[in-house]
């Protein structure tokens, strides 16, 4: 056999299988993380500690959709594999571009260019 | 129906993968715009980097009102999942009402970024007056025809429960159109504090 209809899989018919409980509780998670977000900005802390504050709380709450909402915590190997492809394109397209920018940073290409950067409020 | 087209209906789940057709179409989908968009993060974290000044988003940008968004679509995630939950348990009545109330965030969420787009545009601020300006407005345009394709989907959906409700195919593709949902919201996600809050 090949293939198998989903009414045949486990669980419902090859489908994530709902869980409306646990979708309250993430609602009340993703809601409490917004609004801490918020609240940790109007501190206006130094760059460094509010980027790491604000893309932390951001990862946990992608975090928190991608397990429970879009049902990876019990998706198929395929789908991890698929998505471990794009993991090592991602971490390549951010550490590649962001290592040269730190590498020459005594001559920071962009320097040029942001009279129209600073135009901004 | 032929016998051939009966089984053309029938989501396969593959051996090989054991996931329907329809679930790994969206994953792969989804894999290609996780790369559009990381793009788009990483230009505006190079130009950042580089920038010798960069405005804090509170300065520029309406933070209630991306705040506000962020809970309306958040809000949409859980409606739309419950649309699923519904689609699968075979409530086609409560299917409808979730599937409704997320449409309608989304339209809300399109309007109130509407209003933000639209004071920008008043108080004289385009894409073209700073680098900051026009990573907002590429970014949160793009952002934004993605809800608008989320609602064509999810309209869609709507109307077809009407007709196609007991169609094989049918919970698959809610289950599709959630998953593209839900990315969107993701997006919204890192977007909202990298843009307003940083």
């Amino acid at each position: 056999m090949t293939a198998e209809t989903p009414h045949a899989a486990a669980g419902h018919g090859g489908h994530a299988a709902p869980n409306v409980k646990l979708y309250m509780l993430i609602f009340g998670a993703l809601a409490f993380l917004t609004l801490l977000t918020v609240l940790i900005s109007y501190i206006h802390l130094p760059p460094g500690p509010a980027i790491a504050a604000a893309i932390s709380i951001a990862v946990i709450k992608s975090s928190l959709v991608v397990l429970f909402f879009m049902h990876l915590i019990n998706e198929r190997p395929i789908i991890y594999g698929i998505l471990a492809v794009v993991a090592f394109f991602v971490l390549f397209l951010y550490l590649g571009p962001m290592a040269d920018t730190i590498a020459t940073s005594g001559r920071r290409p962009a320097q040029s260019v942001p009279t129209a950067v600073e135009a901004a409020r | 129906m032929t016998s051939e087209a009966a089984v053309m209906d029938v989501p396969h789940v593959g051996a090989g993968t054991g996931v329907t057709n329809a679930k790994l179409g969206i994953w792969l989908f989804l894999a290609s715009e996780i790369m559009l968009f990381s793009t788009l993060f990483t230009t505006y974290i190079i130009l950042r980097l580089g920038s010798s000044s960069w405005p804090r988003g509170w300065n520029v940008l309406n933070v209630p009102m991306g705040t506000l968004n962020t809970l309306v679509l958040i809000t949409s995630s859980v409606t739309v999942v419950m649309a699923y939950a519904k689609a699968v348990e075979r409530k086609r009545g409560q299917f409808r009402l979730f599937m409704g109330l997320t449409i309608a965030l989304g339209v809300a969420f399109l309007i109130i970024k509407g209003f933000e787009w639209g004071a920008h545009f008043k108080a004289g601020e385009f894409p073209s007056s700073s680098i900051f300006l026009a990573a907002y407005f590429t970014m949160t345009g793009l952002h934004a025809l993605h809800v608008i394709g989320g609602l064509i989907t999810n309209s869609i959906l709507l109307v077809l429960s009407e007709k196609q409700w007991d169609h094989p195919l049918f919970v698959g593709r809610v289950e599709a159109a959630g998953l593209y949902w839900h990315f969107v919201d993701i997006v919204w996600i890192f977007l909202f504090p990298a843009l307003y809050l940083l």
